[in-house]
């Protein structure tokens, strides 16, 4: 009741507002603005979203809010933790996913109508800025003697590095993945500690994803990348949740994501935008 | 003889430094990572600042219903007899054993928007899952065994003479708790609330699961620090050294409370004030 009533105070005060830029003779781009402000300036969103989106989605968050005037809450966790929050009927408006398989469960069980992609998620060899073990592609990751680290077997960062060795195997021969392996010193348990052990000189070469690429790591490592052929690519989903209060506000979030300037953030936390994956 | 028993001596040393070394130093790199100024001004950012009050409020919360509800039933684990007793016990003590996300999903099954009670409740326009109601419930579950426990033992340690006297010299039952057995077991039982308000403050897998990561609602200091590992290092390191500083604190309590009737005893012995034998241990 006390929600709604502010709601309404808000409106008011929005549609005010609207009418004093227009009476000021303000462009209509303008008034449009402000009318999309009124609709849902107040309201309340919950985004559930994947544990590694916590910097873009912050940021998407507070430029959200100034565009729409609604308050934007966002649940950050594992995406499977995510899964079982909506199916116990979490009231969740969007729900982010890092795994297409979670996403497509739930969307069996009902939980959501249709989701969109929204960007992509890779991996990359990163080397300190010094290059010790004067590293210069990715094949030499097979034929120099070095320190390599990589991700456990059983967090999502080591099943992906190991997809990659396998995926190299099939194109230069099934030693390349033997040869690698025998350089590993250290397995980590995220991307975090990966990257950190190569930053600080510990190791001369690690795995991780291209989002884990921070502007602290960034400062200190340089890049091997890839062969495209070969990497991996982590899909991002995202959809409006049946069992949230809010669909089009939670709409208008994903159309936020889905934008260019959404598409921009995400690029600038190493996420690939949608329309760099096409080139 | 001898060579073989200062062998023996020598490993046995060696093998309690290496057990020493790893329980101590994750602990300790936790300090040296940053300055104390920077660990202090990466505590007062927003974030942590607004975790710490939820956290703060929450396990305070938590603690007074565990004790609200954990000590009548301490107190008759500890006085009677019945079938099935044993089980009973087996069963209260689980929480401390099954894995924190486990007590989250059955949480969410029970208190969820389709769960047990929940959808009977959700029709009463109540939900309970994903707001600060269900921080307090989740670290309650998995809190409250340590107070029952700690409880149990010390109503049990308590001579039942004592109790019956009392109650010969036509004190009620009721006064006779208050009097009698909540004095003597009062050391026993601020050490076990005290161990249950440390696991309600570390408390992380049941809470992310029932009451979600919901910064300013239901994100308490673990749940920060889970979500400053993917941004901010530093917020989430000197999130961790407070933690381990309150635990430290916390169990020095502990202790404290578990010799605070060696103490009382000892000065009453030697016939000195307490403050004198104070100094003197």
């Amino acid at each position: 009741m006390k929600s709604l009533k502010s709601v309404a105070v808000l409106l008011v005060l929005a549609i005010f507002a609207a009418g004093c830029g227009s009476g000021n003779g303000e462009s209509g781009k303008i008034e449009k603005g402000g009318n999309g402000k009124s609709q849902f300036a107040g309201e309340e969103l919950a985004v559930y979203a994947a544990a590694h989106l916590t910097e873009t989605f912050s940021e998407m968050e507070k430029v959200f809010e100034k565009k729409t005037g609604a308050e934007v809450t966002i649940n950050f966790a594992g995406t499977q933790t995510l899964r079982t929050q909506i199916e116990q009927g979490a009231p969740a408006d969007v729900f982010a996913s890092a795994n297409l398989g979670h996403m497509k469960a739930v969307k069996k069980q009902g939980f959501v109508e249709k989701y969109k992609t929204f960007g992509y998620n890779t991996l990359t060899v990163i080397i300190p800025k010094s290059n010790p073990a004067g590293l210069k592609d990715f094949k030499d990751l097979a034929q120099k003697d070095y320190k390599l680290v990589m991700g456990v077997d059983n967090v999502p960062i080591g099943i992906y590095t190991r997809q990659v060795l396998a995926n190299a195997a099939k194109k230069y021969g099934s030693d390349f993945e033997k040869k690698v392996m025998d350089n590993v010193v250290s397995f980590g348990p995220n991307v975090k500690k990966v990257a950190g052990k190569v930053a600080l000189g510990a190791a001369d070469a690690g795995f991780i994803y291209v989002s884990g690429l921070t502007p602290s790591v960034e400062k200190k490592v340089k890049t091997l990348q890839i062969p495209k052929n070969i990497n991996v690519v982590a899909t991002d989903t995202i959809a409006v949740v049946k069992t949230g209060d809010h669909p089009e506000l939670g709409k208008k979030w994903i159309e936020f994501v889905m934008s260019e300037e959404g598409q921009q953030i995400l690029a600038d936390h190493h996420l690939i935008p949608l329309d760099e994956k096409k080139k | 003889m001898k060579a073989s028993r200062r062998i023996g001596a020598v490993l046995i040393a060696v093998a309690g430094a290496i057990m020493i070394a790893f329980l101590l130093l994750p602990m300790i790199a936790v300090y040296l990572d940053m300055a104390p100024g920077k660990l202090w001004e990466q505590l007062t950012t927003p974030v942590a600042l607004k975790a710490l009050q939820l956290s703060v409020v929450t396990t305070f919360i938590s603690l007074g219903l565990i004790l609200l509800f954990g000590t009548p039933l301490a107190y008759f684990l500890a006085n009677h007899n019945f079938p099935g007793k044993r089980v009973l016990e087996v069963l209260l003590q689980l929480p401390i054993v099954i894995p924190p996300a486990v007590a989250g999903v059955g949480l969410l099954l029970v208190f969820g928007r389709f769960g047990l009670i929940g959808q009977w409740l959700s029709g009463m326009g109540i939900d309970i899952a994903f707001t600060a109601a269900a921080v307090v419930m989740a670290q309650s579950f998995v809190a409250a065994p340590f107070y029952i426990q700690g409880a149990r033992t010390a109503f049990s340690s308590i001579d039942p003479a004592l109790v019956s006297v009392s109650r010969t010299l036509g004190v009620s039952k009721t006064k006779t708790f208050f009097r009698v057995v909540l004095p003597l077991s009062l050391p026993g039982l601020i050490s076990g609330a005290a161990l249950s308000w440390g696991r309600a403050l570390g408390e992380f897998g049941a809470t992310i699961m029932f009451a979600g990561n919901l910064p300013g609602k239901t994100q308490t200091l673990p749940l920060a620090i889970y979500s400053a590992m993917q941004s901010n290092l530093g917020v989430a390191i000197a999130i961790s050294a407070l933690l381990i500083t309150v635990a430290f604190f916390l169990l020095l309590l502990v202790k404290l409370a578990e010799l605070w009737p060696k103490l009382k005893r000892k000065s009453r012995k030697k016939g000195g004030t307490r403050d004198a034998q104070l100094q003197h241990s």
